[in-house]
């Protein structure tokens, strides 16, 4: 239960699936990706799906967003679990990528690492599935 | 007597916040599912947070992106809330 009484919304195998099969369409479609997780967002009791890409800040993010919608569009149910609604195009200098960055660093394969109830640099991680974290 | 509760909710900046707190959530659902143009401006616009007034790296093609993303005629977030509200 989450503190203020409201069942923890949860991050299923099927989100965690789809969340890898996206991001490798992504990087199969030559989109760069520093980084990519699921964030447990406790304001709204969602999860998002963080993809952090150079591309947010040179062509902006409605350009990053029209090449997930494509990948998405492409996979089909293979990502249904990872819709695209709880997708959040970062820049890879944004704090939360950065600060991630410090705790975790992957290679740029996709890897899983779950990381809970961990505070960086004073900044609370209350949930987080971590993909890619390559700065 | 309002709900201290709820009406604590409503002091933030964020709109996916103040979307689940509002009756606007199953029109924006509605529009989402049969609209990708939009949908791209409203994940654009969620985006945004009051600390982006600070932030002196956004670039033109961003604050382009998001200009857009907002007030886009046909596809923009404000004319759609415009409807709902």
């Amino acid at each position: 239960m989450a503190e203020n009484g409201v069942v923890k919304e949860q991050l299923t195998p099927e989100m965690i699936d789809a969340g890898a099969v996206l991001t490798q369409s992504l990087d199969d479609h030559g989109l760069p990706v520093q980084a990519a997780f699921w964030l447990f967002d406790a304001e709204i009791n969602e999860w998002r799906l963080v993809i952090a890409s150079s591309e947010a800040a040179s062509k902006g993010p409605r350009a990053v967003y029209r090449r997930i919608q494509e990948a998405l569009d492409q996979l089909g149910p293979q990502a249904s679990a990872a819709p695209f609604s709880a997708i959040r195009v970062v820049e890879p200098g944004t704090e939360l990528v950065r600060l991630l960055g410090t705790a975790v660093r992957t290679g740029s394969g996709i890897g899983r690492i779950r990381f809970q109830k961990n505070v960086i640099n004073g900044h609370f991680i209350d949930d987080a599935l971590i993909y890619r974290s390559a700065g | 007597m309002p709900d201290k509760e709820l009406v604590k909710k409503f002091y933030t900046h964020r709109l996916d916040t103040l979307l689940s707190i509002s009756d606007a959530k199953q029109a924006l659902h509605a529009r989402t599912e049969i609209d990708p143009q939009f949908s791209i401006n409203w994940n654009t616009v969620c985006g945004w947070s009051e600390a982006s007034r600070y932030d002196h790296e956004t670039s033109e093609t961003q604050a382009r992106d998001m200009l857009a993303a907002v007030a886009d005629p046909q596809y923009g977030v404000l004319p759609w809330l415009k409807t709902v509200w």
